[in-house]
């Protein structure tokens, strides 16, 4: 009979235990599929842009070496700065970049009308054409005549962007290559802008594309990609649609 | 469970009542201890319910008004009927004054509508917070113009800048007779939403938290989680972006927060003019702090009535059995024939009652046993006379049988005759004994005697009898002196020895040994007898109770025998006991004092 005491007395206590762990506890819930987002170029769901890597470079045709910009450093920082910036709202902290300037003001082989074309009114492919071989061959390959060793920084798992300040005219952005006349960063006459047209290059460079209609140039949409390139950088965007493309 | 029940049935009374007492007392505490948490934790739920879906009602209204005063704003009419717009020196005022009225306007400019024109879908005026002149460009293709210029007004997606979150608005110029004019259009910065989102507090901690039709985050007051990052996997946001039901109630409410990093309970709905989610996200450290208190509180009142219970349950179980126990007590005293003593129960209910019924019960049966001793005692006087008369007369049939001419069919029956009058004879004298044993006139004579003579006597006595039966009777006799009245000894030695015989069925032995323990002298008689069963054993020294065993149907006896012996053992200032295994014998032991 003892024992069927001792039972009532635990099934008491017990009772009493499982109150108090659960009647009034909250139960917390939690979903058993969490949605993973990963940032990648548009179209290519293969090459992430988690981390990306800019090398920038001040690029000068040959004829043109007078014109140099006294201050193109302190400028290029700025201008790649507010870059960060911006990259880092937009992709809402999913993507970072992280530049290095060249130290050096690159000195073309040839005169700016090799490097220029007439038409910059959509960018200045030509000169893309000419000079990103230049600079791959003479900058980034070990064997080229301004080759730096302290310049060699890029991580293995970065997407590589080259951001080019070119001293000629017109802007243009590619695969991993956006290229910006230095008067578009530098005049006051595209101060309120010259960031977002530099961010708008770069975003070439992730596969964006262009938000407006060619030739008459008008816009499709208000972002960066469009009417928004010609908007202050701190009043700028990507657009809801494009950062889907991007993963995000 | 039917054994279970079996067992209870047939435990104590007391057990039983500790029992019974635990269990209908704790179980009732135990559900109303639960149902009141229960019920408090529901209306706890439906309060935090209450007060989150208010604050979410009260920011939406708060938004709505923001939009309604904005947008507002914009919506102009001309006040002239012709289908032309409005002069662009007029236009670049009206906008001067836009930016002036409302802190909310980055950016306002008018899009030309005259589709007849060049200027179709141009800004025709823009004024910008920024010191630079901003460029008019063609905007013919963006929603902000193509939606408005229909007559609609137009509220575009959240866009996230570096400065904070804005919307594109933008309203239709109307002349008087409704025809659309010009397109107002203005960037509009969310921060005074922020504001207010930010300054929704529930509780002490508890917030609000906005976030677009993407799911990306307007604004919080919490984490510094950066605006524009999506959202959308918070459980509550999702599902109030969807338009279901999240009122705090529901399972899916309660999580761990990617704000707070702490779980909450959190409530939420979607503005259906912009598709938004407000969700209230409330810490449980923080909107159940209350809830937690009344909660230990019930749960400490529950544990202390159980343990009150517990401690006082075995108490009153004793205090309500005691009665119960006394009369079954004083019943036993009755049985062992104690009539003197009183039961005292002071219950002052029927338990006192039923204690006086048995006291007089007790009184009315000490009577009767003593007017049983006296008759009996009587009974046994008045028939001692003539049994003892018969017994001489058959005595003297007998001795002179030739003289009296009784044949030998005749000596037969005398024989019969006088074997039964002398069991008659050993009944009365036992009726006697046990009538002075009652009545306390049991007369002892206590003086030194030689114990071994005694009990020497007593075998050569009966050792005819065992002789009969085969039975060997060991005895080794070494002086020794005892007080005791040296009759009483033998009938005592008597007694044993004969019993000994008498259920040892067939052969066997009887040993007789004595021994001094510490100042009494000890005398064991065992035997190889059929041993007394443990229910016999119970009852041996009581009046006429003889032992029923199998084979012992032919043992003659009055059942007084061993009553007697233990009677006149004490009487002598002794002790008197046994040791006996069914079918294995029995060892049957009296102390008397030493003669030092």
């Amino acid at each position: 009979m003892f024992k069927y005491l001792v039972a009532v007395l635990v099934l008491v206590f017990g009772a009493v235990i499982w109150m108090y762990f659960s009647v009034g506890v909250p139960v917390l819930y939690s979903e058993k599929n969490v949605t993973v987002r990963s940032v990648h170029r548009m179209g290519n769901l293969e090459q992430p842009l988690s981390r990306i890597y800019i090398s920038a470079f001040y690029f000068i045709p040959k004829n043109k070496e007078e014109n140099i910009h006294n201050e193109w450093q302190k400028l290029l920082h700025k201008k790649l700065d507010a870059l960060v910036r911006f990259h880092t709202v937009q992709l809402q902290g999913a993507s970072s970049i992280l530049y290095e300037i060249y130290p050096e003001p690159i000195i073309g082989n040839l005169d700016n009308l090799a490097y220029d074309t007439s038409i910059t009114q959509h960018g200045n492919p030509a000169a893309l054409r000419r000079i990103v071989p230049e600079i791959e061959s003479r900058v980034l390959a070990k064997d080229g005549d301004l080759y730096r060793a302290d310049f060699d920084h890029v991580p293995p798992d970065a997407y590589h962007v080259l951001v080019i300040m070119y001293e000629g005219v017109g802007s243009t952005g590619g695969d991993n290559v956006a290229l910006i006349s230095r008067i578009f960063l530098s005049d006051i006459e595209y101060a309120a802008v010259s960031e977002s047209l530099l961010a708008h290059e770069f975003y070439h460079t992730l596969g964006l594309p262009d938000a407006y209609t060619i030739p008459e140039g008008i816009a499709t949409s208000a972002d960066i990609m469009g009417l928004g390139r010609y908007r202050p950088i701190g009043q700028t965007f990507i657009s809801q649609k494009m950062l889907q493309e991007l993963g995000l | 469970m039917e054994k279970f029940l079996q067992k209870i049935h047939g435990s104590p009374l007391r057990t039983r009542f500790l029992l019974y007492f635990i269990v209908l007392t704790t179980v009732p505490v135990l559900i109303l201890g639960a149902a009141s948490l229960f019920l408090i934790d529901t209306s706890h739920r439906r309060d935090v319910s209450a007060l989150e879906l208010q604050l979410i009602g009260q920011k939406i209204e708060e938004t709505e008004k923001f939009f309604e005063r904005t947008l507002g704003l914009l919506e102009l009419v001309v006040g002239y009927d012709q289908k032309s717009e409005i002069d662009i020196t007029q236009q670049n005022f009206f906008l001067e004054n836009l930016l002036a009225q409302n802190a909310a306007f980055e950016e306002v400019s008018f899009i030309s509508v005259l589709s007849a024109t060049s200027t179709y879908g141009v800004e025709t005026a823009k004024k910008n917070r920024l010191p630079d002149v901003p460029e008019l460009f063609n905007v013919s293709l963006l929603p902000k113009f193509t939606e408005t210029k229909e007559g609609r007004r137009y509220v575009g997606e959240v866009y996230y800048t570096i400065e904070g979150p804005s919307v594109t608005m933008s309203a239709p110029v109307v002349n008087r007779n409704g025809v659309v004019v010009d397109v107002l259009t203005a960037e509009v910065s969310l921060r005074e939403v922020q504001e207010f989102i930010k300054s929704g507090v529930i509780g002490e901690r508890g917030g609000i938290i906005l976030a677009d039709n993407n799911g990306r985050l307007i604004a919080e007051r919490e984490s510094g989680i950066a605006e524009g990052v999506r959202v959308d996997d918070v459980v509550s946001i999702r599902r109030a972006l969807t338009g279901k039901s999240v009122d705090a109630l529901q399972p899916e409410d309660r999580y761990q927060s990617i704000f707070y990093k702490e779980p909450v309970v959190a409530a939420g709905k979607r503005m259906e003019s912009t598709g938004w989610a407000f969700v209230v996200e409330w810490p449980l450290s923080d909107a159940d702090a209350v809830m937690n208190t009344i909660r230990n509180q019930v749960l400490v009142t529950t544990l202390a009535s159980i343990i009150a219970v517990l401690l006082l349950a075995p108490v009153i179980a004793s205090k309500l059995t005691r009665p119960i126990n006394m009369l079954k007590k004083r019943a036993e005293e009755i049985e062992q024939g104690h009539f003197e003593k009183e039961v005292v129960v002071t219950t002052n209910d029927e338990l006192e009652e039923l204690g006086h019924a048995f006291n007089r019960m007790s009184k009315g049966l000490k009577r009767l046993e003593e007017l049983k001793g006296e008759f009996v005692y009587i009974a046994a006087h008045e028939l001692r006379a003539p049994v003892t008369a018969i017994k001489g007369f058959i005595s003297l049939l007998l001795e002179d049988r030739a003289k009296n001419g009784i044949t030998l069919e005749a000596v037969e029956y005398l024989d019969r005759i006088d074997r039964a009058n002398e069991g008659l004879v050993h009944l009365v004298n036992d009726l006697l004994e046990v009538a002075r044993s009652d009545a306390g006139k049991i007369e002892i004579s206590v003086h030194p005697v030689d114990i071994s003579v005694a009990t020497d006597e007593v075998v050569k006595t009966l050792i005819v009898l065992a002789k009969k039966k085969e039975i060997t009777i060991e005895y080794r006799p070494v002086t020794s002196y005892v007080l005791a009245d040296e009759g009483k000894l033998k009938e005592i030695m008597t007694n044993l020895i004969s019993n000994a015989i008498k259920y040892t069925l067939g052969s066997g032995t009887i040993v007789i040994s004595q021994e001094m323990v510490k100042d009494m002298f000890v005398t064991h008689v065992r035997d190889s007898g059929i041993g007394i069963s443990k229910v016999a054993q119970k009852k041996l020294f009581e009046k006429f109770y003889r032992v029923r065993a199998k084979g012992t149907e032919d043992v003659t006896g009055t059942g007084l025998g061993l009553f007697i012996v233990k009677q006149l053992v004490e009487k002598m200032g002794g002790k008197i006991w046994f040791v006996s295994e069914e079918g294995k014998g029995s060892t049957f032991s009296f102390s008397l004092p030493v003669h030092t």
